[in-house]
């Protein structure tokens, strides 16, 4: 009799070694992001009920989504890509009030499409006329539909949720997941979670093991200085005498750094271009260097010696460390550089910002434009940036003329060193192994409205 | 004087008149019916990137030697992209005259080539070729099935899909055959004819807002004799408006699309698809129906009438395929039995147990493999099944991926949804004696 339960002992030690934390039907998914994220993640769940650990009861309580359609259903171009038709599954008054509060800079929702339509100096015309959305632009507008793709059409409140109009709205997964014989754990609600611990979806920088799954955005973070004319005056930043070769110089002493701080991050690397893979495809490295650079000197600062204000998020450690890098080389180039470690703003006044940047779309051409509107020391040379010719290809019907246009704006904003790229760093997530059904969005946030858990991981 | 004004209005009708018979004969083969649009995307993709260049290097007011570097992104075979790439826009720039590739120059060219969101990506840029500096240069193309099999990495890019099957309409009883015409590029309706025991049918389907929509027929076929007890009938087309129509009865004709007259052939043939792998081109095949019964004979022959001798081919074959470029075939014999022949000649019975009537091969998912899509032997009453089997091209091992039983009846005929590509699709008809035909769509997605 001992030996047999000797026996049945043994074979049910290893047992929960390898069992999971599997929730009842209608399990909790549990997340830890930083506030500002997080923030933003509430804007855009939808279809689970929602809750915050740290306040009072229910923030945004959801019905179904099950039966949710896709909102626009077919677009159509004519004249030349003048003239879009939009037409909708939905109520059309009310997709086109949303269309018109997205595209028009000054309304109340302060979308990504209408501050590229408002650096372009466009003012679509807009008309509905029975069920269809009419857009009338001035000039051809190729890239109307990746536009609208940043647009929040869905009605207000209960599905405004998904951003991306094309988006599969209804929740196949969870669908097929309940169709099942033994059917899944459904998630039921979302915790906003502080310790990172218990959480089942957090923001990446931490070592994943065994039970854990990361997820990566479409596409990573840049981050990269914004100069002002006062700082391009100054040596090493002079980029109009040999633009691209003091670029290439200045990256060789950021090197290792940069290396160093993309390396805590845990993915990603050192950039020599804006765009990150993901919206650009990949491209032709340069030239490897012939001879490497001297090592930095520390020295005595001159009397009189410029100074410089750099601006950054210093909640961000890749920030701080390069920022703290940066200071150091500059001090070896006979130039201060006084951080500012406050939170950034567009129109707020620096001499230099580091920023860690992401674009609204994976459209390389509406991403530059809007980066171009966005930072006030680029909005002051926006026409010499965006020319005529310049505004034709980046909005032309064709995506590899907008893409060769776009690597030349980009290439144009590096050539008078307005801005300087130093790295690419990915945005992931370190997710539970059992959830499944998670997917990242363009915006970098995780979309949760199909999520289930596994039955058996 | 009135002559030379004769001669010189003579002239220049002559030369309007040619320039619009050379602008007719460029832009009708691109359009026409019958999918002349045919050509390697391969090729194509090259000659964009080469004019591409060419273009950008004559604007700079550059010409001569450059240094060509390729690399290669991700979704691709590096060793591929250097084979078949780089090696063919070598040879297209020497062509060209204007840049000449060499191996040290000052001047370079350095291109990248990558997959991304489904579509073949070349970011480039033409160095030292101008003061301003460096010239962009991006080309893209849809990653299609023959760039997938000569470029990509098989597998693990999320071309290997799933299964759809669904009814695509309803046609009359009676079908003993189906052909279709892709019309055009630009098209998305695929011109579907139907060969009835009543004769020809033509219908339209439009491939993104599936709709069946009859558009003509039935027209007779011009025949005074009897049907034999066992019917059986085959279409295929001979040329881009010509149809041919062969019964086991011993009746061929060959119907012209445009004129819509009938012409009697003396020797009937019936025509059969082979594809090419590489670059999606069907290419008819001959064989001849043994008189009175469905099976067919051979020799088989292609169209400039040589005879392919094709090793282990039995008397007696109920329908044949292949994939011209691994000169490998396949076919049912009379007794149900389905047969492979690979490249070395070697010859596989896939199945022990008897298949229907008709299949068709084709790479559905374009991983270079390709798939057989056989039916059951079903007896009058029985349900069909359709079954696709995929067949590795080195082991000639095969596997079962996709099975379906069918809802009514037997399947009758099949047909490729796409004759001028690597169809993704073929046409199923669905048959029940006395009711109305089923028409089905099996794709992948």
């Amino acid at each position: 009799m001992r030996w047999h339960c000797l026996v049945l002992g043994l074979l049910f030690v290893p047992t929960p070694l390898h069992g999971r934390r599997l929730p009842e039907l209608g399990g909790d998914i549990r997340i830890v992001l930083p506030e500002p994220m997080e923030q933003r993640l509430k804007e855009v769940l939808t279809s689970i009920p929602l809750l915050d650990e740290d306040s009072d009861g229910l923030l945004q309580k959801e019905q179904s989504s099950v039966g949710r359609s896709v909102v626009v259903k077919k677009l159509i171009t004519r004249a030349n890509f003048k003239h879009w038709v939009v037409q909708t599954t939905m109520n059309t008054k009310s997709v086109y009030d949303a269309l018109r509060e997205c595209l028009f800079v000054g309304s109340a929702v302060a979308s990504w499409p209408g501050q590229v339509l408002e650096v372009l100096g466009l003012r679509p015309d807009m008309r509905m006329e029975k069920l269809e959305i009419h857009v009338e632009f001035k000039q051809p507008f190729g890239p109307f539909p990746e536009l609208l793709m940043g647009c929040r059409l869905g009605p207000k409140g209960a599905a405004s949720g998904e951003a991306g109009v094309f988006k599969e709205a209804s929740p196949k997964r969870l669908a097929k997941a309940t169709k099942g014989y033994v059917p899944s754990p459904l998630v039921e609600r979302v915790l906003f979670v502080t310790e990172k611990g218990k959480a089942d979806v957090k923001l990446g920088n931490v070592r994943l093991s065994r039970n854990r799954k990361a997820l990566v955005a479409p596409y990573g973070d840049s981050i990269f200085l914004v100069s002002s004319g006062s700082a391009r005056a100054l040596t090493p930043f002079r980029w109009s005498e040999n633009a691209v070769a003091n670029l290439e110089l200045f990256h060789d002493y950021m090197a290792v750094d940069l290396l160093m701080a993309v390396h805590a991050e845990g993915r990603g690397f050192r950039a020599r271009s804006l765009l990150p893979m993901g919206i650009a495809p990949a491209r032709p490295l340069p030239q490897d260097k012939k001879a490497g650079v001297s090592p930095l000197s520390i020295r005595d600062l001159s009397l009189g010696a410029p100074s410089l204000t750099l601006r950054f998020q210093d909640s961000d450690p890749v920030l701080t460390a390069l920022a703290e890098r940066l200071s150091l080389v500059l001090r070896s180039k006979n130039i201060v550089l006084n951080l500012d470690g406050s939170t950034l703003a567009g129109d707020q006044r620096a001499d230099l910002r580091m920023v860690r940047w992401r674009f609204p779309c994976s459209e390389a051409s509406l991403a530059l434009i809007h980066l171009v509107g966005y930072w006030s020391d680029l909005k002051e040379v926006k026409t010499d940036l965006l020319s005529d010719d310049m505004i034709a290809g980046l909005l032309s019907s064709k995506p590899e003329l907008r893409l060769e246009f776009s690597l030349k704006l980009e290439r144009l904003m590096l050539k008078r060193g307005l801005v300087f790229p130093m790295a690419t760093v990915e945005r992931w997530y370190d997710v539970d192994i059992a959830l499944e059904g998670i997917t990242i969005g363009v915006d970098g946030l995780p979309r949760l409205a199909n999520a289930f858990w596994r039955s058996r991981p | 004087m009135v002559r030379i004004f004769f001669v010189d209005t003579l002239s220049r009708v002559i030369r309007t008149a040619i320039f619009v018979i050379v602008a007719v004969l460029f832009v009708v083969p691109c359009y026409g019916k019958g999918s002349s649009v045919k050509g390697s995307s391969l090729v194509r993709f090259v000659e964009k990137v080469a004019w591409g260049l060419e273009e950008r290097a004559s604007e700079a007011g550059f010409t001569g030697p450059v240094r060509l570097i390729a690399k290669v992104g991700k979704g691709l075979k590096p060793r591929a992209v250097d084979k078949y790439f780089r090696a063919r826009l070598n040879e297209r720039l020497n062509r060209g005259g204007l840049i000449k590739p060499v191996r040290q120059a000052t001047a370079s060219i350095r291109l990248t080539l990558s997959l991304q969101r489904g579509s073949l990506w070349l970011l480039g840029e033409l160095n030292e070729v101008s003061p301003g500096g460096a010239i962009p240069i991006v080309v893209t193309s849809k990653m299609d099935r023959e760039l997938q099999t000569y470029l990509g990495i098989p597998d693990g890019n999320g071309l290997r899909r799933g299964w759809r099957f669904e009814r695509a309409g309803e046609l009359p009883d009676g079908v003993l055959d189906l052909f279709t015409i892709a019309p055009g590029m630009a098209a998305t309706d695929v011109e579907l004819i139907t060969l009835h025991t009543d004769g020809l049918r033509f219908y339209r389907y439009d491939i993104l807002e599936p709709d069946l929509v009859l558009e003509g027929g039935p027209i007779a076929l011009p025949t005074k004799e009897p049907w034999p007890r066992i019917q059986a009938g085959r279409l295929g087309l001979v040329d881009e408006n010509i149809l041919r129509i062969t019964t086991n009865r011993g009746d061929g004709w060959r119907y012209h699309l445009t004129t819509k007259d009938f012409k009697r052939e003396r020797e009937p043939v019936v025509t059969l698809d082979t594809i090419s792998m590489m670059t999606g081109e069907l290419e008819n095949v001959g064989a001849r129906f043994i008189k009175g019964t469905p099976n067919l004979q051979g020799p088989i022959f292609n169209k400039e009438g040589v005879n392919l001798s094709v090793k282990g081919l039995p008397k007696q074959f109920r329908d044949f395929t292949g994939t011209r470029d691994d000169r490998g075939w396949a076919w049912v014999s009379s007794e149900g039995i389905l047969q492979l022949q690979g490249v070395d000649g070697k010859l596989v019975t896939v199945l022990e147990k008897a298949v229907g009537d008709r299949i068709r091969l084709t790479d559905f998912d374009g991983d270079g493999d390709f798939e057989i899509v056989t039916t059951t032997t079903a007896l009058l009453g029985e349900l069909d099944q359709v079954q696709v089997r995929r067949v590795d091209r080195e082991t000639q091992q095969w596997r079962v991926v996709f099975r379906r039983s069918m809802t009514m009846g037997s399947i009758a005929s099949m047909a490729y949804v796409n004759p001028s590509d690597i169809p993704d699709a073929i046409f199923l008809v669905e048959e029940q004696p006395g009711f109305e035909s089923s028409l089905w769509l099996l794709e992948t997605r």
